[in-house]
């Protein structure tokens, strides 16, 4: 096994995660955070799971700051309504799915592409 | 640890698999679920609709509009458009009512045509094909076609279309209003087919109700006299809208006589369109020998099922030739109930039958032709497209007769099994009409003169008007177009063979039922009655019960040096004459020897009640559900001993019945079930509200609700604490209540105030969306700004729409 020609730091994939997410947002659906998280686990020579907890992190904190910004700088009588919709047990629940609805298949998906590489010693 | 690599790269693509997987499942609508990728994405989703209070000013350029248009929103987000022509003025009424309403108006739309399939997929196929069967297009096409054929409002609804869709073009789809998201689907632009729509929504709330099949039922299967006993010709203690000494000095137009002998046959499916009584309206107005101030007065409440977002939409329309305030329908231009700069209008629904259903003979099962004065007459198909969400397009191929479409049998699988006969419905709502040019001119008159003649284009959704100007004029009028019939046309399934049942001639407008400026220096509606008997016309027989409209006018008889307040306080009346006949007989029939303390202590509360339905009132409620379980008691056993489609008789007849000693129409003891009925009622109170009756409160308890209107659960308002009952003045019901309040007085000065429960915002992401429940709940009213110009009260402007015509 050859020693991996570019070494990341966690904080620099955290924070290139975190922010192409943010920047592709502002043009793309929601679903490019996928494709972002494939990109992630393909490029990033981490330990598979280490890949798959920085892309669940940043992709969260992205939606959940996102989120939180906008309740902060508007009323926010819509989220009781959309706990209600989706009958959620508490309104601070709609964070929580928030964060999930974004997170999870990208880090999934992080996931996955981290295994496509032969596995470092 | 080494993972063999053909494994780990199995786990790496089944890995990948499931988020992919995953990300199309969040990317599609699921049963009921919206697509939750887009929908919970901060930079998209729902996130995007949440809204700060207030109105955020906007600048916008189109190259449509001719000079341009300020629009002042005040500080409750009330639009006043200041506009240099009618375009401009349309236009930005267009355009400001898409900005708060787009999905209302997208929705209400597609409800109306029948295509509520196409979001929301095939559970919604069986009230499409009812929809197309009632010739909601046809008639919505034939009035459209009307309204672009005169230029006033051709011009009135190409602006107000333009100005809608250019709200919609410079929205990105993060935009869109939530319920887009939610039921995941896309705005369209509005067309003049729109504003037809809206009109047949408004007649099909209105005007649908038909009472002939229950009536023609009953008929057949019961003895005569208990027939007459239950459905009198005239309902009791009525207090008709013209007062009874009005002199008709016209020469009525005859009806043609039908051919003796026709017995229509009984019906085995239930009416596509039954009756609603929950639909009603007050309105009435004093003349200055009445008032304080020696200025006339007006107020004006139609009452319609109470939703989110609200049915109506406040605004003032200002051009140098026109002001006026008051609330819109969304999608149709114009203000249609309110005032101007000479005099205000309130409007209640008139209730004369404009709907008569017809017995059809078809020549053969191919029922390409039908009878009709002797003669086989084409049968005229029109194909129904219904889209499907998810599905094939459905083909519903609905039959015409000169009549109005074949509404029954509502199915064509079960068409067979009728045959030959079938059922069509003639209905005003599908004659081509202009009641937008009424509208147009009404806003714009200068005299009682010039609003009368407006009135003669509000043909097709009956209407009694209310009408008080500034010169101390008062009047009413019973306005539309009214079939002239021979007595009881229309009250039972008319003969689809016999001409003498065509709609041939109408009453003139001249000899419609009217009353200006009366001795008694005020005129009333209330749904009842429009005339007594020697009226030479007849035009319908299920009017509303005597008792809002007797209050009304008691009220109003004894009362002098009349204020505002004194209207908002009428408003507000919760005395329900129902209760204050009835309670008496019932508790006279309690055996107090039979009675718990419990039982005795809830029966000295009703004995004090004053018969007010407020909201902490704990004998209004007790009573309610007690009269409910009563009614079931005394009806339920006669009524479910027929299999076919009845109606039972109104409150007020009962009521009459039972205090004439009439009982023997009733198939139980009187007595007995008013006992049961009591102890029934006091059993489930203690088991659902507690054993204190102190705690028993009508507001809490009642259930009342300001409802969402595609029904989206935690859209709407529940358990609003309201008082109010449908036999009080202020007739809240569950569903239905006063949708606006009005008060005008025509002074030199106009002054009004007013209130609706919801809110200018059709966002539920919005503060505004339902912010006035609460005051129109405890009856606080707000001064309503109408400004002479631009520049008068500067300091309640909140922001400012301004529209610039586009120049290269």
């Amino acid at each position: 096994m050859t020693r991996d020609p570019v070494r990341i730091s966690s904080l620099f994939l955290f924070l290139a995660v975190f922010f192409s997410a943010f920047l592709l947002q502002l043009i793309l659906p929601w679903w490019i955070v996928v494709v972002i998280g494939i990109a992630a686990g393909v490029f990033s020579q981490k330990q598979p799971w280490h890949n798959f907890l920085i892309v669940f992190s940043a992709i969260g904190l992205l939606w959940l700051l996102i989120a939180s910004y906008i309740t902060l700088t508007n009323s926010a009588v819509l989220l009781p309504r959309i706990s209600g919709l989706f009958q959620l047990p508490a309104v601070w629940m709609v964070y929580v799915v928030t964060i999930l609805v974004g997170a999870l298949p990208a880090s999934i998906a992080a996931l996955g592409a981290s295994w496509l590489k032969p596995e470092r010693s | 640890m080494d993972i063999p690599r053909i494994t780990r790269f199995y786990r790496s693509i089944l890995l990948i698999a499931v988020a992919l997987i995953l990300t199309w499942a969040m990317s599609i609508r699921l049963g009921t679920i919206p697509p939750v990728g887009h929908f919970f994405n901060p930079f998209a989703g729902f996130w995007q609709n949440m809204e700060a209070a207030g109105v955020p000013d906007l600048e916008i350029t189109s190259e449509e509009l001719q000079s341009g248009v300020v629009v002042r929103y005040d500080d409750r987000g009330v639009p006043h458009i200041f506009a240099e022509n009618d375009y401009d003025l349309y236009f930005a009424q267009g355009f400001v009512t898409a900005r708060d309403r787009l999905w209302q108006i997208d929705f209400q739309s597609r409800a109306a045509a029948g295509r509520i399939s196409e979001i929301i997929g095939p559970q919604a196929l069986d009230y499409d094909r009812a929809q197309r069967r009632l010739g909601m297009v046809y008639g919505a096409e034939a009035n459209a076609e009307a309204m672009m054929d005169d230029p006033r409002t051709a011009n009135m609804i190409q602006a107000y279309a333009d100005g809608y869709n250019a709200w919609i073009d410079q929205l990105a789809p993060e935009d869109y209003p939530v319920e887009f998201k939610i039921l995941d689907y896309e705005p369209e632009p509005f067309t003049p087919l729109h504003s037809g729509l809206l009109l047949m929504n408004m007649s099909q709330t209105l005007t649908s109700g038909t009472r002939a099949q229950a009536q023609t039922h009953a008929r057949a299967l019961l003895d005569e006299e208990i027939y007459r006993l239950l459905y009198p010709e005239e309902l009791p203690w009525i207090d008709p809208i013209i007062p009874p000494d009005q002199a008709w000095d016209f020469k009525p137009v005859e009806p043609p006589s039908p051919e003796p002998g026709f017995v229509p046959q009984i019906i085995e499916e239930l009416p596509l369109n039954a009756h609603n009584p929950g639909i009603g309206s007050n309105s009435w107005a004093v003349d200055g020998s009445k008032t304080e101030s020696g200025y006339p007065l007006l107020s004006s409440d139609p009452h319609l099922g109470v939703n989110l977002p609200s049915i109506w939409y406040e605004v003032q329309l200002h051009t140098p030739e026109v002001n006026t305030y008051g609330v819109s329908l969304p999608a149709a231009p114009g203000v249609v109930i309110g005032f101007n700069e000479f005099y205000a209008w309130g409007i209640t629904n008139a209730g004369s039958h404009t709907l008569d259903v017809y017995e059809i003979q078809f020549r053969d099962e191919t029922r390409q032709e039908y009878l009709h004065d002797g003669v086989w007459k084409p049968v005229v198909r029109r194909p129904e497209e219904i889209r499907v969400r998810r599905g094939e397009p459905v083909i519903d191929t609905v039959l015409y007769t000169h009549h109005g479409p074949v509404t029954q049998p509502h199915d064509e699988t079960i068409a067979d099994d009728r045959f030959p006969n079938g059922h069509a419905v003639q209905w005003l709502a599908h004659q081509p009409g202009n009641v937008l040019l009424s509208v147009y001119k009404y806003n714009r008159g200068t005299s009682q003169e010039e609003f009368e003649e407006a009135l003669r284009h509000f043909t097709n959704i009956t209407q009694n008007f209310t009408y008080a100007d500034r010169d101390g004029n008062i009047s009413m009028g019973h306005i539309g177009r009214f079939p002239v019939r021979f007595e009881g046309q229309g009250a039972y399934i008319s003969n689809g063979r016999d001409p003498a049942y065509d709609w041939n001639h109408f009453v003139p407008f001249e000899h419609l039922p009217r009353s200006f400026n009366p001795e008694r220096g005020f005129v009333s509606s209330a749904n009842q009655a429009p005339v007594t008997g020697d009226y030479p016309y007849y035009l319908g027989r299920f009017y509303a019960d005597f008792s809002r409209g007797v209050r009304i006018n008691t009220t109003l008889e004894e009362a002098d040096r009349i204020t505002p307040d004194f209207f908002e306080n009428m408003l507000m009346d919760n005395l329900s004459l129902f209760a204050e006949k009835l309670l008496p007989f019932l508790l006279e029939r309690l055996d107090p020897g039979q009675l718990s303390d419990a039982q005795e202590s809830v029966t000295k509360q009703l004995r004090n009640w004053n018969y007010r339905f407020a909201p902490q009132s704990n004998s209004a409620l007790f009573y309610k559900a007690w009269k409910e379980r009563l009614l079931d008691h005394l009806w339920d056993p006669f009524f479910n001993a027929f299999n076919v489609y009845l109606r039972r008789p109104t409150t007020g007849t009962t009521i009459h019945l039972l205090l004439e000693e009439e009982h023997e129409v009733f198939p139980v003891d009187v007595n007995q079930a008013v006992r049961e009925s009591f102890g029934e009622t006091f059993t489930h109170f203690t088991q659902n509200y507690g054993d204190d009756p102190g705690q028993w409160q009508y507001g809490r308890h009642r259930d009342m609700r300001v409802g969402h209107i595609a029904m989206l659960d935690g859209f709407g308002r529940d358990h609003v604490p309201a008082g109010g009952t449908p036999e009080a003045i202020n007739a809240t019901g569950t569903t239905h209540a006063p949708s606006w309040r009005m008060v005008v007085e025509l002074g030199p000065e106009i002054r009004a105030r007013g209130h609706y429960p919801g809110g200018q915002s059709g966002n539920p992401g919005h503060p505004g969306y339902d912010v006035s429940i609460d005051d129109w709940t405890d009856g606080t009213f707000y001064d309503l700004h109408f400004w002479k110009s631009i520049e008068e009260n500067p300091e309640h402007t909140a922001s400012t729409l301004t529209l610039v015509p586009f120049t290269p």
